[in-house]
């Protein structure tokens, strides 16, 4: 025994190692991306040896009991569902947990070929590999007792004498996971499988293109693959924000506050000028339907909902892996579609699970806002320092039986004090607590109760903090998986409800999966799934400067002293609307701001998705090296979004927007996978083709005129005729396609890719087939030198492709839209953007170089990325003169560059007995740059500026696309400043501003990264995520109109409301400037409404994302209640913005939209951290 | 084995055979292919009033300008600064493109023309290139909206444009009066085919167009007046406008009550002040008394800010906030003062210029519904033509007369620096100041918007160049002071 807990204690430790190259392999760029998810898993072996040693139960053991299932005493079955649970008789591996190292199946078995007594002293078996075909030979089949050993011949045969019943069976080969079985009376003719080691030369296998699973060793590009716990474990609702900061080179901007809105992922910088920079989300095979739901205004700070990104309605629970195709290289073989790389989701199947596999996973998280601004709380609301006196005598109607507050003894009566409720700003009086009658104590006619009353001007510090409830999300989720030789099926079922943060918002998410494979026979088999997501939300927060975004009130234009509990009674006995925005003492109308209770609860906005996905098909195999394969893929989104305005002081209104959308993907394949051992070479290819048929239908409908009816929300309540459109965007993709990776002794390997697209969207143009192809080589050379402890792996890789891309449908032709008629006539008109009948298809070059080193015994793992894109003869809207007649024409030309690295290292600085420290930092920057921003053939040119977005509201700051510098830079006024960089003011001491829009920032970051540590003590493990971004402006609204209006700390504090502000800066005759202007007319003069610079910032982070602390329940304590594992996790999520250079908002949550417009934070929701627990329980 | 991947094979060929279907794949199943020229026509109509008489063009650019309206609490564009240059884009890929459109649909239906339709467009298109030469001084004119041939158009000068639009109306008017017969034009909103009545809008704004350039080409000028007046707009029924309607949410004038209290803008004390000391019918007409005192109190133009109160001020009337409004082209009224300004400036348009202008006024009058010819009498007796003033005299009452016009309204106020008839100033610089340092008093035009700024680089820095620097302070070739 001792020697056996001495073996597992090295087995253990060769764990962590192997653990570690694991990772470094998964991705190419090592653990890089996924430190703390991975690192959570080391630590899950951790435990697990720790377990072992602890128990004293051999991992590597298994009782094999004849007809009777026994659950391994393995507890790599830990981690959450793994879909691999295990299997009858399986015999534990001491290697990975099925759920760490992404496909490498390490799984071995044993079946009992007789279970008749046998009466001889010998026991035998064959030993095969995990294929069941293939014998290995040599392998060493020893009983432990007693080290009475033999070898396994040609065959993989053996035959051991010193038979014992109930003695333990060891069975192992190089390369191979070592068997340990427990062998019972009767039992013979064993058929032991050995699982693949991951210490072995097979390294690590990966999701690529068309979801091929390659070993990682012959890859010329990088791939990064994520394990489902990631997404699984500290569970965002919108599951991609949970992959920020863990990928290199991958960009997520999102923001926390929106209801699970939009995330938007860029993968190595923008690349497309007009259209989509959006990564692509594969499911399974299944291209997923991830369209822009939002209206522009989400992007550019004008309003509107944001719906979130449809890419988000999988189930995180159902996640496998999550493998990213960054490069051009990686993605060649989706052509158009992979342009700005692929997130290729595979889910889990019931593969391995054995007769049954049960698992729950229960979620339960608390959100709350986190980042607030910080406000004044010394003025109210108003423009002046005095209220209006109205006096009872006057309007007796006004006052109650008291009459007014005050008397000023001067023959007028009694009065009472009325403060500006129709401004929306707090430039008003000091809040010095005199009694004034807020705008509740009116509307007698109303039956108000508080009628008359007079309350003090006093401030209210958390009255926007107290507006926020906490948010309550639960997800729960059980699987049931079951997996034998003929097949295996999972069904998970799954669900999610929240209340957010909004009064009276509200989200439910239903999950149903099922995925399923059959062996018809040895040759074919079929595979199919099916997923059902239903999404539904209520009351969610509008964005950007738009009235149901509460933050328009709070933070751009209100007045600060507002009492929330009083803006909680946001109606009164008859329905009608009480805001504080009321037009005056005498009219409760709103002038411009309703009760946000009444936004919230009367003008609430409803979504819904409905989504079905899967995919269906038959795999044959021809021989043993070649398979054919047919397969469709189906997608289909409805989704249906409805806005209300209560009738009221308004008139009311509706409109329902509902999208149709289904893509089919029609594909067929030959899969060839060939060794010529005597040549060392082996081949994998691949070649096929595809039909991507798409049907796209947005109906929209509104009312006009206002509501006939009020609380009624149809087209036919609608007081003018309702107006309705429909549009489409159908299309068609044919292709042609193949790979091929030649290998030469696991030395060299040599990529090539080709493709050939036939694209319905260019048909009119006659040009609508186009060819790209990719070539890549990758070198381990660290096969070429002495194995040594410094240098344990090494590998360079080298890719060059090309990528083509289509155009939208409907673009090559001419077409006419129709208006609203005009009373009898009817109306059409020519649209804004000219089609080109002449339209060539995309192509983008990319160059890809890279290194992968492990270092010290695989203690440390490097890898780095180079990448030189080039996106030229893009296809793009270029921007007309509009004297041309056109606003804009789909055009051939442009040239964007995207240069960058991406660096990633992982280490295992501390491993000490029970304790171990795992690190892992990634680190990626991309430069990009616009070349050209001409078209080709040369009809348009010196074009040195095209406007990608210009903010909505102030008009003065757009996004550009600007000839030498990046694609993303942002322009508007700036500051006038003198020779000597002082800013020069005007003759009214407000400072001076350009004429002209210049250069003032750039949203693209200088950087991204993760860094991630994870500290694990036996089964207990602790790991926190931070992520960074340098650099990436954006110009605010919120610290523009706070300011503006009088909001902020900023304009009460050193006592400028009272005593003015010299503006620092010299006048224009250079002398410095004394002349003092007041602290409003600064705000107003001085803000980003006139000088852009002036609210444009900087937005650098450094962000505690993600901490996670976990424990493995000891399996003594699991066993007994008949589960295999179970752990329960503390985590949370946005904990801490540890640095931001930007007041008053969190810059990494102002994105609205998956839409190009970047860098406007045009009020953006406040971010919300979340925190919560975490359970999943294997049976 | 081989047999099975060549008939695989051979499957998928067959299959992308089928790339056929490919074009009707790519034919939008929700918009035609092909228009009908009266669609277009309606629309560019439609279009051309809802731009000019838009919430901010005409609201917070023209009315401003011409000093009627100020905001009330947001302020930008009472003290100069602008945030929407969206006017020229709007115009020009807008109503103009779809009046082009109709000359390149006859171009692919040639046995479908209909020359009377193509003069009715050509005039639309002078009035709108002339809105936009006034605005912006140098413009694409003779290679604007040829997207074909010229993407990138150059600029003309603007005096040849005004050159371009005189000659073209001319000819238009020749077709309509003199040229072959042709069918009904359908799709004409505004005067429903009424050949003649658009031969009266084109003298109209010949009267308009040469009269504004009067001060520094006389001659020219003069002849196009004396021959365009003699048949033009003869009574206010000749009113030539957008005549909105109720009928849907768009149909209304694009400025209106009916949804929602407009609260945006305040009347100015420049036009409340002078209403009220001029005892002037049309006060009520153009303005609602302050809600809170019941009484008639203008914001001074430029006030910076909230303050007074909305309450507290005049607002623009029920009657020029209504969905019914009408989007002008050119009243009789307008007309009627140009007569007079000819005739003060010795042309003979039939009539003397007294006469003429208390016929304008009385016009006016009548447009705004003041019919009562009493009180009509005692305003002009109080309001008397003089003629050693006549350019303040006729200019005050134009200006009254052109309220709501606020682009034209604010080109007049240029072009003739109006001062009340007693020579004190009527106008007013911006209370709180000006926010654009170049201009403290009121713009003289507007500057290049950033779309062609953007996508017409070379052609917008020689036109920029050419007119003496592309600001709000460069004035037009007309404003010679």
């Amino acid at each position: 025994m001792r020697k056996v807990n001495f073996t597992l204690a090295l087995a253990g430790f060769f764990f962590l190692l192997q653990d570690a190259r694991a990772q470094d392999t998964t991705t190419v760029v090592p653990t890089a991306g996924l430190p703390a998810v991975d690192s959570a898993l080391r630590i899950n072996d951790t435990a697990k040896n720790r377990l072992i040693n602890d128990n004293a139960i051999p991992a590597e053991e298994t009782t094999v009991q004849p007809g009777n299932v026994q659950p391994a005493a393995d507890l790599s079955q830990f981690a959450a569902d793994t879909g691999k649970a295990a299997d009858t008789a399986t015999a534990a591996t001491g290697s990975t947990p099925a759920d760490t190292a992404a496909l490498v199946d390490t799984t071995g078995k044993v079946e009992i070929g007789s279970q008749t007594a046998v009466a001889t002293n010998q026991l035998t078996g064959i030993v095969l590999e995990k294929d069941g075909t293939t014998p290995i030979i040599g392998a060493t089949v020893q009983w432990q007792k007693d080290q009475v050993t033999t070898q396994t011949d040609i065959d993989g045969k053996f035959s051991i004498e010193n038979r014992r019943e109930g003695g333990i069976l060891s069975v192992s080969s190089v390369g191979y996971t070592a068997q340990n079985i427990r062998v019972k009376p009767g039992q013979n003719d064993l058929k032991v499988t050995l699982g693949v080691s991951s210490d072995t030369k097979i390294d690590e296998v990966v999701v690529t293109a068309l979801g091929a699973q390659r070993n990682t060793r012959g890859l010329g590009y990088s791939v990064q693959q994520l394990e489902g716990r990631s997404i699984q474990e500290a569970k965002a609702v919108n599951y991609i924000n949970s992959l920020q900061g863990k990928l290199a080179g991958v960009q997520i901007g999102g923001n926390s506050g929106s209801m699970n809105g939009s995330a938007k992922v860029t993968i190595r910088g923008l690349k497309s000028i007009s259209r989509d920079n959006n990564a692509l989300f594969i499911v399974d095979g299944v291209p997923m339907a991830n369209m822009n739901l939002n209206s522009l205004g989400q992007g550019n700070g004008g309003g509107g909902f944001d719906y979130g990104n449809p890419a988000q309605l999988i189930n995180p629970n159902d996640v496998e892996n999550i493998s990213v195709l960054k490069g051009a290289a990686a993605t060649a073989l989706y052509g158009s579609r992979g342009q700005n790389g692929i997130v290729y989701i595979t889910t889990k199947t019931g593969k391995g699970a054995g007769n049954l596999t049960v698992n729950y996973d229960l979620n339960f998280q608390f959100d709350q806002v986190s980042v607030l601004p910080k406000y004044q709380n010394m003025y109210g609301g108003g423009n002046s320092d005095t209220f209006t006196k109205l006096y009872a005598n006057e309007y007796p109607d006004a006052f109650g039986p008291n009459g007014g507050t005050y008397n000023d003894q001067d023959g007028k009566g009694s009065y009472d004090l009325i403060p500006d409720y129709a401004m929306d700003e707090s430039w008003g009086p000091r809040l010095d607590g005199r009694n004034v009658r807020h705008y509740w104590s009116w509307d007698k006619d109303k039956n108000n109760p508080d009628f008359g009353k007079s309350a003090p001007w006093s401030p209210h510090p958390n009255n926007v903090k107290d507006f926020f409830r906490t948010g309550v999300t639960m997800s729960n989720n059980v699987s049931v998986a079951s997996g034998s030789e003929k097949g295996s099926i999972r069904i998970s079922l799954g669900q999610t409800s929240q209340n957010f943060v909004y009064p009276g918002s509200h989200l439910d998410r239903v999950f149903a999966g099922l995925n399923t494979v059959y062996n018809f026979t040895d040759r074919l088999s079929f595979t199919g799934g099916i997923n059902y997501i239903m999404d539904k939300s209520k009351g969610r927060p509008g964005t950007g400067f738009f009235g149901p975004n509460p933050m328009l009130q709070f933070n751009m234009y209100g007045q600060r002293q507002l009492d929330n509990e009083m803006l909680k009674n946001h109606q009164y006995a008859d329905g009608s609307e009480r805001t504080w925005n009321r037009r005056s003492w005498s009219d409760a109308g709103p002038v411009s701001a309703q009760n946000p209770y009444w936004n919230q609860y009367k003008n609430y906005n409803t979504d819904r998705n409905d989504r079905y996905f899967g995919n269906l098909g038959f795999s044959y195999k021809i021989t043993d090296w070649l398979s054919a394969d047919a397969r469709i893929f189906s997608d289909f989104l409805n989704h249906l979004d409805e806005t209300r305005s209560a009738r009221g002081y308004l008139t009311g209104s509706y409109t329902k927007r509902e999208l149709l959308y289904n893509e089919n993907n029609y594909q067929a394949t030959l899969n060839l996978n060939k060794k010529w051992e005597s040549q060392k070479l082996s081949l994998e290819a691949i070649a096929g083709g595809n039909i991507l048929n798409v049907r796209a239908n947005t109906e929209t409908g509104q009312t006009n005129g206002g509501l006939m009816s009020p609380g009624v929300y149809v087209l036919q309540n609608s007081v003018l005729p309702a107006t309705t459109s429909t549009s489409y965007g159908n299309y068609q993709t044919n292709s042609l396609f193949g790979t091929a990776t030649l290998g030469y002794n696991e030395l060299l390997y040599l990529t090539v890719t080709a493709r050939n697209d036939w694209s319905s969207t260019l048909k009119q143009t006659g040009d609508f087939s186009f060819f790209y192809p990719s070539i890549g080589g990758a070198f381990v050379f660290s096969e070429l030198i002495p194995k040594n402890k410094w240098l344990s792996f090494g590998k360079a890789r080298l890719s060059y492709s090309q990528v083509g891309n289509i155009t939208s449908p409907y673009f090559v032709s001419r077409y006419f839209d129709f208006s609203t008629p005009f009373s009898s006539y009817p109306l059409q008109t020519t649209p804004d953007a000219l089609y080109n009948d002449k339209l060539k298809p995309e192509m983008s070059k990319e160059f890809e170089g890279g290194l992968d080193l492990r270092l010290l015994n695989d203690r440390i793992g490097i890898s780095a990325t180079y990448y030189n894109r080039k996106t030229e003869n893009q296809i793009w809207t270029i921007q007309l003169p509009p004297e041309s007649g056109y606003g804009s024409k789909i055009v051939n030309g442009g040239t964007v560059q995207n240069q960058g690295v991406e660096l990633s290292i992982s280490a295992t600085p501390v491993m000490a007995g029970k304790f171990s420290w795992e690190t892992a930092l990634n680190f990626s920057k991309n430069k990009n740059k616009v070349i050209d921003l001409n078209t080709n053939d040369g009809s348009i040119g010196d074009i040195e500026t095209f406007v990608i977005s210009t903010e909505r509201r102030t008009q003065r700051v757009s996004m550009v696309a600007m000839k030498g510098k990046s694609l993303g830079t942002l322009i508007g006024t700036d500051y006038i400043y003198d020779a000597n960089g002082n800013k020069v003011v005007t003759d009214k001491g407000i400072y001076d501003v350009t004429g002209k829009s210049v250069v003032i920032g750039d949203v693209n970051p200088d950087f991204i990264g993760g860094f991630s540590n994870t500290f694990s003590y036996g089964n207990i493990y602790l790991s926190a995520l931070i992520d960074f971004q340098k650099g990436g402006d954006f110009f605010s609204y919120t610290n523009l109109y706070g300011n503006k209006s009088g909001l902020f700390a900023e304009t009460a504090e050193g006592g400028i409301r009272e005593n003015g502000v010299i503006n620092e800066g010299v006048k224009v005759d250079g002398s410095p400037n004394d002349i003092v202007i007041t602290a409003r007319d600064h705000f107003i003069s001085d803000g980003g409404n006139r000088i852009s610079k002036a609210n444009l910032y900087d937005g650098s982070f450094i962000y505690l994302r993600e901490v996670r602390l976990g424990w493995f329940l000891p399996q003594k304590w699991v066993s007994k209640a008949n589960m295999q594992a179970v752990r329960l996790s503390l985590v949370g999520r946005n904990l801490w913005l540890m640095h931001s250079n930007a007041p008053n908002v969190d810059p990494s949550s102002i994105t609205n939209s998956i839409g190009n417009a970047m860098g406007f934070e045009g009020g953006a929701l406040p971010a919300v951290r979340s925190y919560g627990i975490n359970l999943n329980v294997t049976f | 084995m081989k047999l099975k991947i060549s008939l695989i094979i051979l499957c998928m060929l067959a299959v992308f055979s089928g790339c056929k279907k490919f074009e009707q794949i790519n034919t939008d199943p929700a918009r035609p292919e092909e228009t009908s020229p009266q669609y277009l026509l309606a629309n560019a109509e439609k279009r051309a009033s809802d731009l000019i008489y838009g919430p901010y063009y005409n609201c917070r650019i023209g009315m401003h300008f011409a000093q009627y309206w100020t905001g009330t609490d947001k302020t930008d564009e009472s003290r100069n600064m602008i945030i929407d240059d969206g006017l020229w884009g709007a115009l020009y890929s807008g109503p103009l493109k779809d009046l082009q459109e109709i000359s390149n649909y006859y171009d692919r239906h040639p046995e479908e023309r209909n020359p009377h339709t193509i003069a009715i467009t050509e005039i639309l298109k002078g009035w709108i290139f002339h809105v936009l030469t006034d605005v912006y001084r140098d413009i694409p004119y003779s290679q604007a909206l040829q997207v074909n041939q010229y993407p990138q158009p150059e600029f003309d000068h603007a005096a040849d444009v005004y050159k371009g639009i005189l000659t073209s109306l001319k000819e238009q008017i020749d077709i309509l009066q003199n040229g072959e017969a042709a069918d009904p034009v359908a799709g004409d909103i505004i005067e429903n085919g009424n050949i003649q009545q658009w031969v009266k809008i084109a003298n109209a704004l010949r009267l308009r167009i040469a009269m504004r350039m009067a001060d520094v080409n006389i001659q020219e000028a003069r002849l196009v007046i004396e021959e365009a007046a003699t048949n033009t707009l003869s009574g206010v029924s000749d009113d030539a406008f957008f005549p909105y309607d109720n009928t849907s949410a768009s149909a209304r004038f694009p400025y209106n009550e009916a949804d929602r209290p407009l609260v945006e803008f305040a009347v100015t004390s420049t036009l409340i002040d002078y209403l009220k000391t001029t005892s002037d019918p049309r006060l009520p007409v153009y303005a609602r008394p302050a809600q809170a005192s019941n009484e008639y109190n203008g914001k001074t133009y430029g006030t910076a800010g909230n303050t007074p109160l909305l309450a507290d001020l005049s607002t623009p009337s029920a009657v020029v906030y209504s969905p019914l409004f009408k989007g002008y082209i050119i009243t009789y009224a307008e007309v009627m003062f140009l007569k007079a300004e000819a005739a003060a400036r010795g042309m003979n348009v039939g009539g003397d210029a007294e006469g003429l202008y208390k016929d304008a006024v009385t016009a006016s009058m009548e447009q705004w519904g003041i019919t009562d010819t009493g009180v009509v009498r005692i305003y002009l007796d109080n309001n008397p033509y003089t003629a050693g003033e006549w350019k303040n005299v006729i200019g005050t009452q134009k200006w009254l007369a052109l309220y709501m016009q606020g682009i034209q309204a604010w080109m007049e106020r240029l072009r003739l620096d109006i001062k009340k008839p007693d020579g004190t100033d009527l106008f007013i610089p911006p209370a709180s100041g000006s926010l654009d340092p170049q201009v403290t008093d009121v713009p003289y035009r507007l500057t290049y918007p950033n779309a062609t700024r953007n996508a017409n680089p070379v052609n917008v820095e020689k036109a920029s160049i050419n007119i003496g620097g592309d600001s709000k302070a460069t004035r037009n070739w007309w404003d010679i002071h």
